[in-house]
């Protein structure tokens, strides 16, 4: 049964053809969720609303592709979550440690040197904390440009943003990441030439 | 080459980005390639900005912490009521269910007819059994001798005999009869109501509206008080009477026939008694026959015996509901079936539904 037989399916409530689009696509949208939120809990949250909602509006999906439509509906999710966290500002157990926790979530070949996988997990913790950095309108067009490499068109369908507005906010984002990451790359190697001695 | 000092601005920014993606027009682009030839900053902005995105590009692909599932118990709720309504297992769960309450009207209306028309037919029984007295306390305004005696008066000729032979009749009948079995009087009862309109026929003695106002003239006094009060108009039969009449009828019209013959040649009191036992005995098919061929009027009478022609037809009416009440069950029986058959489309449906 194809994407399509299961949207059908799942149109006419059939809850299980609907899980396996969940299983299929629930590994994206929990990155997208991350990478905008920068929280893990927050993120798994956000991608459970997110499906609820989609199996929910399920009926508007008029047939195009189903991955972008679900896309919009997590950015949407996270949307709301950013805005709830924002009325009601809750500090967690995380965010009152010094260090964000990283989860070990990534998919890794397992070939990889143990000493590179630390240090591309310190790159890529210290990448996310410059997301994070990011003001919620930037860092949400940042993560589905670069992160998860839509285009611009397909972002601007998803946010229901202007096109040229897509453009600024993601040039404006950039230019912040490369500030952050700048200083990075000038500790990244020193770090791993003591690591390497 | 020329190497610019300034820094980039945001439209500058801008273009830079949007050449990473290869997001701007032809023209753009062209005029962006010769100022990146000219300008050593704006070229080492983009060598930054390039960086920096196949830094984050590279960020890898996470997987869920666990699954998103939706729970079928909880979210196929979602569904419209309408469309579970309309479901092929909802359609069969409401058939069954409509099958079902259809059935038991169905059976619900069997019983009450065939209970009915029991009840019917033992009325008639215990109304056309002479001899109880709580028969006549139960219809106050159909006495049996009016009626007798109405009934005769229509013969036209021997009225007052036939008057006297009812009286005697009745007379008879009501007192204990050891040979009669309880049916055998009320056929022997009801014969005098209209069986002598058919005698009078045969003897070629069709009566007409004066002959009925002679004859009305020579019955008893009695006989025309219940006449006056049972029955106003002679053609058709007082409303209250018209049960007692009608009832022991149908029970045994042929009797009726034979006891009014007795009676219209003998016209004696002991002879009636003995012609009622006799006539009791003698209920028969071809009794029937005859009295349905005797009720023929000429068509001088037919005027005049419209009321107990009419009844005679009720009567017949009512025989034959009185023989097909029994067969009534048959349609207890259908609704019975189709209530199993409805319950089994629920049953089937319903579980469907939850497997």
């Amino acid at each position: 049964m194809d994407e399509t037989d299961l949207i059908q399916a799942a149109k006419r409530g059939d809850v299980e053809s609907f899980n396996v689009l969940v299983l299929a696509h629930q590994d994206t949208a929990y990155s997208v969720a991350y990478r905008i939120m920068g929280e893990a809990d927050a993120a798994a949250d956000a991608t459970q609303e997110a499906f609820i909602s989609a199996y929910q509006k399920l009926h508007q999906f008029r047939g195009e592709s189903f991955k972008p439509w679900l896309m919009r509906i997590v950015t949407n999710a996270c949307y709301d979550e950013l805005r709830r966290r924002q009325r009601r500002p809750a500090t967690s157990l995380d965010a009152l440690s010094d260090v964000q926790p990283m989860p070990d979530l990534e998919l890794h070949t397992p070939q990889e040197n143990p000493e590179h996988h630390v240090q591309r997990r310190e790159l890529n913790s210290a990448i996310q904390d410059c997301i994070n950095d990011l003001p919620d309108d930037q860092r949400v067009i940042a993560v589905l440009s670069d992160v998860e490499g839509y285009a611009y068109q397909e972002i601007a369908g998803m946010t229901g943003l202007p096109l040229g507005t897509v453009k600024s906010r993601l040039s404006r984002a950039r230019n912040r990441l490369r500030d952050c990451l700048r200083g990075i790359r000038e500790l990244l190697p020193t770090e791993y030439r003591l690591m390497n001695e | 080459m020329t190497v610019s000092p300034q820094i980039p601005s945001d439209r500058d920014l801008e273009l830079l980005s949007a050449y990473l993606d290869g997001e701007l027009t032809d023209r753009e682009k062209d005029k962006l390639e010769q100022r990146l030839a000219r300008e050593n900053a704006l070229r080492a902005v983009l060598d930054d900005l390039r960086e920096t995105v196949t830094l984050v590009r590279g960020l890898p692909r996470l997987k869920a912490p666990r699954n998103f599932t939706l729970d079928p118990a909880i979210y196929a709720r979602a569904v419209p009521w309408w469309k579970r309504l309309f479901s092929p297992q909802a359609a069969l769960q409401l058939t069954g269910a409509l099958g079902a309450v259809a059935s038991l009207v169905i059976i619900l209306l069997a019983v009450l007819l065939s209970r009915g028309a029991s009840e019917k037919s033992l009325m008639t029984a215990e109304q056309a059994a002479p001899g109880q007295p709580s028969q006549l306390a139960m219809q106050p305004t159909a006495t049996p001798l009016p009626s007798e005696e109405t009934a005769i008066a229509y013969s036209g000729e021997g009225l007052l005999q036939t008057t006297l032979a009812a009286q005697s009749l009745y007379y008879a009948t009501h007192a204990p009869t050891p040979t009669l079995q309880p049916t055998q009087p009320a056929a022997g009862f009801a014969g005098p109501a209209e069986a002598p309109a058919p005698l009078a026929m045969e003897a070629g003695a069709a009566p007409s509206s004066a002959d009925m106002t002679q004859t009305g003239g020579y019955a008893p006094l009695e006989a025309q008080d219940a006449l006056g009060a049972a029955a106003p108009p002679l053609p058709t039969a007082p409303p209250a009477a018209q049960p007692m009449l009608a009832a022991p009828q149908a029970a045994a019209p042929p009797a009726g026939n034979e006891f009014a013959e007795g009676q219209g040649q003998e016209g004696n009191n002991n002879e009636s008694e003995t012609q009622v036992g006799s006539v009791t005995n003698a209920v028969t098919e071809e009794a029937q026959a005859m009295a349905a061929a005797t009720a023929t009027p000429a068509p001088a009478a037919q005027a005049q015996r419209g009321t107990p022609e009419a009844a005679s037809e009720k009567e017949a009416a009512k025989e034959e509901k009185g023989e097909r009440s029994p067969s009534r069950w048959w349609l207890a029986g259908i609704g019975l079936v189709l209530l199993v058959f409805s319950v089994t489309l629920f049953v089937l449906g319903h579980r469907q539904r939850h497997a």
